[in-house]
């Protein structure tokens, strides 16, 4: 299969796209949310703190929409990994690999230290 | 740029929460602009791709020694890098497009391309790719460090080192950012350094003086905004010499 730039091009707009529809949805609804009960504790949070039962609602959606915020650039390397595979271009598929691969080393290490 | 300074100085707010809520809002800006941008055809997805090995690698060193380093060593190096994109600022910026297609990374790569242009799709080459890779992982290191998009590093490996065309740099450097920033991002939010209300409001604030600032631009004359810009960055660059120096930030 021969690479597809307007492929390439239209995948990565779509998922860009998805990912800050979705985060601006979240925040948006934590801000609302926010807004209808009052001022909420906003600690700093650490991924693990969002499913704590006793967080307030507004800055649970909150920490969810930057969650999601912050993977999008993430799930666009995987995207581009699929579509690199299907075109059998084995080289860039390798590039993408080794940028998530990064990525998930930033996040597996980000705890330590 | 200016949101970590401001934040830090102004806001009192702890310097690496400051660059955690940076970092936020540079994906924001930076994958909505990516969105706009990649369809039109000149960001060069591939060279991109590659050069994000360097950037996130070095995003990862850079927010792994924020953690080390005092927040004094931090506002220095910031300051440095303020005092920088204030003296880029003051000057022109000078194109230099290749033809040559023979860099034999870049040709192994295929990572030369075409851009559209009035009079059709022009065809560029990308020169000097090991000192453009070099060079994305510096910017990427500041970025992990600062909590910045590192545009002016970049702008130095694409437009001098590369040889890129402005709008293909521009536009490929603006799609890497959002994949540089989450790796810094990622330390950020395991190590607890993000405060969602604060990084909310900076993204948003962010996104409305983009949409004001995009208004104003025709109004207002290039030299103007260069010669405001710098004076900003001089003056944010010296208080955080002086908070670094007397301890206080």
């Amino acid at each position: 299969m021969s690479p597809d730039p307007a492929a390439e091009r239209r995948d990565v707009q779509l998922l860009l796209r998805i990912g800050l529809g979705t985060a601006a949805v979240l925040m948006g609804t934590g801000l609302l949310a926010a807004l209808a009960s009052g001022p909420q504790p906003s600690p700093p949070l650490q991924i693990g703190d969002l499913w704590h039962r006793d967080l307030a609602l507004s800055v649970r959606l909150c920490g969810i929409g930057i969650l999601v915020l912050s993977a999008t650039p993430a799930v666009r390397v995987i995207a581009l990994i699929v579509l690199w595979v299907r075109e059998r271009d084995w080289k860039y598929a390798a590039v993408a690999v080794a940028v998530a691969a990064v990525l998930t080393l930033a996040v597996a290490l980000g705890s330590r230290g | 740029m200016v949101i970590v300074p401001l934040l830090a100085i102004g806001f009192g707010v702890n310097i690496r929460y400051a660059i955690g809520a940076s970092l936020i809002s540079v994906i924001a800006t930076s994958s909505g602009a990516a969105a706009a941008f990649v369809r039109e055809g000149y960001t060069n997805i591939r060279l991109g791709m590659f050069l994000e090995i360097a950037t996130t690698t070095g995003a990862l060193v850079g927010a792994f020694v924020a953690g080390l380093v005092s927040t004094q060593w931090i506002a220095l190096v910031f300051a440095a890098v303020l005092l920088h994109s204030a003296y880029l600022s003051g000057r022109p910026r000078a194109e230099h497009i290749s033809h040559d297609m023979s860099d034999r990374w870049a040709r192994w790569l295929a990572l030369n391309s075409t851009y559209p242009a009035p009079e059709g799709l022009q065809p560029y080459g990308v020169q000097h790719v090991p000192l453009g890779f070099g060079l994305m992982f510096v910017a990427g290191v500041l970025s992990g460090l600062l909590g910045i998009g590192s545009g002016a590093v970049k702008v130095l490996a694409m437009d001098n080192a590369m040889r890129l065309p402005f709008k293909v740099s521009t536009t490929t450097s603006n799609f890497m950012i959002g994949v540089t920033a989450a790796a810094s991002a990622g330390v950020y939010l395991r190590r607890g350094y993000i405060d969602p209300g604060l990084s909310f409001s900076v993204m948003l604030g962010v996104l409305a003086g983009a949409l004001v600032g995009a208004r104003l631009l025709p109004l207002v004359h290039a030299r103007w905004l260069r010669i405001l810009f710098s004076l900003v960055v001089v003056t944010l660059a010296i208080e955080m010499v002086y908070k670094a120096l007397t301890g206080r930030i």
